[in-house]
């Protein structure tokens, strides 16, 4: 179980997930979206959701220093999602090439906790991997093990 | 309703979350670059493939 995280809401689909991120900023609600693309694919997306206007964005800086505990809640989010779409398989990528950095460093300190229930693959020159630490990944794939 | 999820620990269901945003794409940038970069492939067999090869070089 990933301990260090922010409390969730989730829809009754089990495919929006909502948190809100606490820090120096101020409370900055996130939003995990769970995106079906086709037969078992699903797109994972994730960002901000401006307090005033309600509009998502997930190329915003929050800066609210607290990135460790956010990836983790949105890690968990993996973890609820898969246990109730079985079979499915979840692409993921950052909105940023320095994102899918951040998101690859994340998976790989949580690649111990993820592989105990999950396959990761990695997503590089048009070529799907299992996971390696430390490789520059484009995108990543997971799917239960 | 609160639930206890495995692997999370207690999780919140909404059940107006479902229709806050339906009808609605969101992320859509990313949205389409998933969708274009699935186009015309057959990500199952690949991941079959990339574990297969994995099996074979493992030492």
């Amino acid at each position: 179980m990933i301990e260090n995280k922010y409390d969730i809401i989730v829809s009754e689909d089990w495919l929006v997930y909502e948190f809100t991120s606490i820090g120096p900023k101020g409370l900055i609600p996130k939003v995990v979206i769970y995106q079906h693309l086709e037969g078992k694919l699903y797109n994972l997306a994730f960002g901000d959701k401006d307090g005033t206007t309600g509009n998502l964005d997930d190329l915003v800086i929050s800066d609210n220093k607290d990135t460790e505990i956010v990836l983790a809640t949105v890690a968990s989010t993996i973890f609820d999602f898969f246990e109730n779409y079985h079979g499915t398989i979840v692409l993921a990528k950052g909105s940023t090439k320095s994102r899918t950095r951040l998101y690859r460093r994340h998976l790989a300190h949580l690649l111990e906790i993820i592989e105990q229930d999950f396959i990761l693959l990695g997503e590089l020159n048009g070529e799907v991997e299992r996971f390696q630490k430390n490789k520059d990944y484009t995108s990543f794939l997971i799917r239960k093990a | 309703m609160l639930k206890e999820t495995k692997s999370s620990g207690k999780i919140k269901i909404d059940p107006s979350l479902s229709n806050k945003y339906k009808g609605t794409t969101l992320f859509k940038d990313k949205f389409d670059w998933a969708v274009n970069h699935i186009k015309d492939r057959d990500i199952e067999k690949e991941i079959m493939e990339a574990l297969k090869k994995e099996r074979i070089t493992k030492p």
